[in-house]
């Protein structure tokens, strides 16, 4: 499963036009974080970033996290469209993650952000935060 | 803790409203293309303070706006956008909503949310679109950012060079810091760029996800920071997490335990209250090491502010112009009553007399330098005024397609404060009129044989006990010829009538005078230059026009430099004394009955150097019974206004002396012909001369 297929994922590189129009859907919960792989149990879960992942979408970040939190096997995070991240944000996926890691679950992340990278070595969360095994 | 915000509105408005300045007048020096960096963290910086102030005021769409435009600044800081054209405009009109904002919100009047909005989409829309800039990150196969824990950033070296300290700082946000508007994320940025930082999370506070509320905080950090830096400056990166954390900052000496805070350091958990005092001055206390190695004298308190603390932007303290003004008062009384006391000290007799006025002598002396200590504190420099030219000549220049190339000098004058709220809008309409009617376009100077962009300059000095501003342009200066047929078309000058270059250059003042051949929104209604002189005139300047056909015009204007006092002379009419503002007297003199001549109804003139001059008797102003009625019995005092002369016949001159202004408006109500009143030495009041009033009086009386 790529989550890179994912329309969301798709919209967060359109046009500027209509990028901001997602930025401000983003606001409402189910948009920031899609659920690829909801219907298909055998499918690994993936949980995609959006290019604003701040504390104003934070509400939405959390319930989709949750949504995933106990899913088994390993989860992945799609983190290539993060342009912006703040320390709300960054301290929920660290709570997601302490919690699978803590029942044995993985979690791994998918793609590339500097931008995320930055933020968590800044934090001092690039240890904790640093995932194995990704798919 | 119910905490009453309210009181600190004040402070916060002023301090916002003049960071606003800051970062207009930064925006302005920006560099397209290369902007500096320190001027784009000035810049980020005053977005950053307004957003923290107005989330912790509750200022909610200013927050929401200011945070969109921080973090455009934010992208900019980080060199991720350039600096363009259209982005600095952006950024000015994002001045102006948020000066607009500030002042609704301050005077609780509704914001347009529409304006708002608009822009906050534009900006919204430039962050974006830089955002496609770089294509999308490539697909990558797993990575996993997991860089070294705790590192010290790569950019930075980790060794440290002579002259660098080891600060260590414990900062653990309380949990409502993310909702005022502050992200640890960019403080640590913040520290990062001031040197090495070591960084260590604390996650024991984190909660289970599910118990997890997003607006909350629950990370703490201890840091370890090398670099040149005070500790006020790490202190300033938390400025406005203020009450919203707690801090530590403890200097690391080599050679001892690093990361433990010693159980001597004083935590002070900063508070608003606190927000002025002794905030973080922690550290190295006596217990920690010798006080020999900590480079500072054994027994000074830990405690002490250092000294760029709380003042550290300025050394300076804000006190109101209230106060200010109250003790320009007591010391306007302390002045009368020092004269008072010399007066009667000098008809004293006896052997203690002498002693008693050269008491009085050092009194007076004192007493003057009370006065001008307290009138410095008054002023402020024209800088303040000078400050808006760059946006408005930019502004305008851009729209009447002109190249404008701005000149200040003389920006650290420094004059009392009403004069300079006063002189503003006058200087404004000098400055439009220069860059609207005296530089010429492009073209129009390139064919001329000069530069394309066209200079406005604007200057201020002391000159004498007055003030002069002058704005100088090197346009196409006034059109003699053009201005005299505007005045015959319009009656205001006869037809055979020649007057004098002076006289002609006066008419472009008069109200409703243009030349201009179509208006424009920005001058050529012919109001402007009639209310700039006015208002000069207002506060007792001038107005000079000096210019030369095809290379420029200079206006100059003159003012007091204070409102507050006034060198004057005083003069007896009958009983009573007043006091004729020095800087109106052109001579005084005795009239010969000959020099004199009647006008039939209208009064008398005398001939005075090239002209008449009109005599107005001020017994008959002012209704005072006086010593003499005969003009040459009396003196005449030749005094100048709005470049109008007249002799005011007196009795007699008493003596020059230096007086307090009080307001006959705020005290009594507006008379005609006075500008205010004093109080003399013997308690008596005299009455100030207003001269220009009184020179439109005897106008219109010859006119009748």
């Amino acid at each position: 499963m790529k989550a890179g297929k994912s329309p969301k994922r798709a919209r967060a590189t359109s046009p500027p036009e209509e990028v901001v129009a997602t930025a401000q859907e983003s606001s409402q919960p189910a948009v920031p974080v899609a659920d690829v792989a909801a219907k298909q149990e055998q499918v690994r879960k993936a949980v995609v970033l959006l290019a604003e992942c701040t504390v104003r979408n934070a509400m939405a970040l959390r319930t989709s996290l949750l949504d995933s939190l106990d899913a088994p096997g390993s989860v992945d995070v799609e983190v290539g469209a993060v342009e912006r991240v703040d320390t709300a944000c960054l301290q929920l996926l660290l709570a997601f993650v302490r919690e699978r890691s803590q029942h044995g679950r993985s979690t791994a992340w998918r793609g590339r952000s500097d931008v995320l990278e930055q933020a968590t070595t800044l934090l001092g969360l690039g240890g904790t935060l640093a995932i194995s095994g990704a798919a | 803790m119910a905490l009453d915000l309210e009181q600190f509105h004040e402070a916060f408005f002023e301090e916002a409203f003049e960071a606003l300045d800051t970062m207009e007048s930064a925006l302005l020096k920006l560099n397209i293309g290369n902007p500096e960096p320190e001027l784009v963290n000035t810049i980020f910086r005053v977005a950053h303070s307004i957003k923290g102030g107005s989330a912790t005021f509750g200022f909610t769409e200013v927050a929401s706006f200011t945070h969109t435009l921080e973090t455009l600044l934010d992208e900019l800081r980080g060199g991720r956008m350039q600096v363009t054209r259209g982005l600095s405009d952006l950024l000015l009109k994002s001045v102006d909503v948020m000066r607009e904002m500030l002042r609704s919100v301050q005077h609780k009047t509704p914001i347009d949310p529409q304006r708002v909005a608009d822009l906050q989409f534009d900006l919204e829309l430039a962050i974006l679109q830089k955002n496609q800039a770089p294509a999308a990150a490539p697909e990558l196969p797993d990575v996993a950012p997991a860089p070294t824990p705790d590192a010290a950033l790569p950019t930075m070296p980790a060794t440290a060079i002579l002259g660098q300290r080891r600060w260590q700082i414990g900062f653990r946000p309380y949990p409502q810091l993310l909702l005022r508007g502050n992200d640890p994320l960019r403080l640590l940025r913040e520290l990062h760029e001031l040197g090495s930082l070591e960084v260590e999370v604390d996650i024991s506070g984190l909660p289970a996800l599910s118990e997890m509320n997003t607006e909350d905080c629950y990370l703490a950090w201890n840091l370890v920071l090398t670099s040149e830096v005070t500790r006020d400056v790490i202190a300033q990166v938390f400025d406005w997490a203020e009450g919203d954390c707690k801090l530590e900052i403890v200097e690391i000496k080599s050679g001892l335990a690093e990361r433990t805070a010693p159980p001597s350091a004083v935590v002070v958990p900063i508070g608003i209250a606190s927000a002025h005092e002794a905030q973080i001055e922690v550290a190295t206390t006596a217990t920690l090491e010798p006080a020999a190695e900590q480079g500072r004298p054994q027994g000074a308190s830990p405690a002490t502010p250092s000294p760029a603390q709380g003042g550290s932007d300025s050394g300076s303290i804000r006190v109101s112009t209230e106060k200010i003004d109250e003790i320009m008062n007591t010391v306007g009384e302390i002045v009368i009553t020092q004269s008072m006391l010399s007066q009667l000290g000098s008809s004293m007799e006896g052997p203690l007399a002498e002693q008693l006025r050269s008491g009085l002598a050092q009194l007076e002396r004192n007493v003057r330098e009370l006065q001008e200590g307290v009138m410095r504190v008054r002023m402020l420099p024209i800088s303040f005024v000078f400050s808006r030219f760059p946006r408005m000549v930019r502004d305008l220049s851009h729209r009447l397609g002109k190249e404008i190339e701005l000149k200040l000098t003389g920006d650290t004058t420094e004059l009392d404060k009403t004069v300079l709220e006063k002189i503003g809008d006058p200087l404004v309409h000098l400055v439009r009129n220069s860059i609207d009617h005296g530089i010429e376009k492009p073209d129009i100077r390139r064919a001329a044989g000069k530069t394309a962009a066209g200079t406005v300059h604007l200057d201020a000095y002391h000159k004498g006990g007055n003030i002069t501003v002058e704005v100088r342009d090197d346009g196409a200066g006034l059109d003699r010829d053009r201005i005299l047929a505007k005045a015959r078309e319009r009656g205001l000058v006869g037809a055979t009538e020649v007057p004098d270059d002076t006289a002609i250059y006066d008419l472009i003042f008069a109200a409703g005078f243009s030349t201009a051949e179509k208006t424009t929104d920005v001058s050529g209604r012919g109001v402007g230059m009639d209310v700039a002189r006015r208002n000069v005139q207002e506060l007792g300047g001038t107005i000079e026009i000096r210019t030369e056909r095809g290379k420029g015009s200079c206006f100059t204007i003159t003012l007091p430099l204070t409102l507050a006092i006034v060198d004057g002379q005083s003069v007896a009419v009958g009983s009573e004394t007043y006091i004729v503002p020095l800087t109106t007297i052109i001579e005084s003199m005795q009239l010969k009955p000959s020099m004199v001549n009647r006008i039939a109804g209208r009064g008398e003139v005398f001939l005075f150097r090239d002209g008449y001059v009109p005599v107005v008797r001020l017994h008959q102003v002012f209704g005072v019974k006086p010593r003499t009625h005969e003009l040459h019995e009396g003196l005449l005092m030749i005094v100048e206004g709005e470049g109008r002369r007249v002799g005011l016949f007196v009795d007699d001159l008493l003596g020059q002396q230096q007086v307090v202004i009080k307001s006959l408006e705020t005290n009594y109500r507006r008379v005609e012909g006075v500008s205010g009143a004093t109080i003399l030495g013997d308690g008596s009041v005299a009455l100030i001369l207003d001269v220009p009033g009184l020179i439109r009086f005897a106008a219109e009386r010859l006119a009748a």
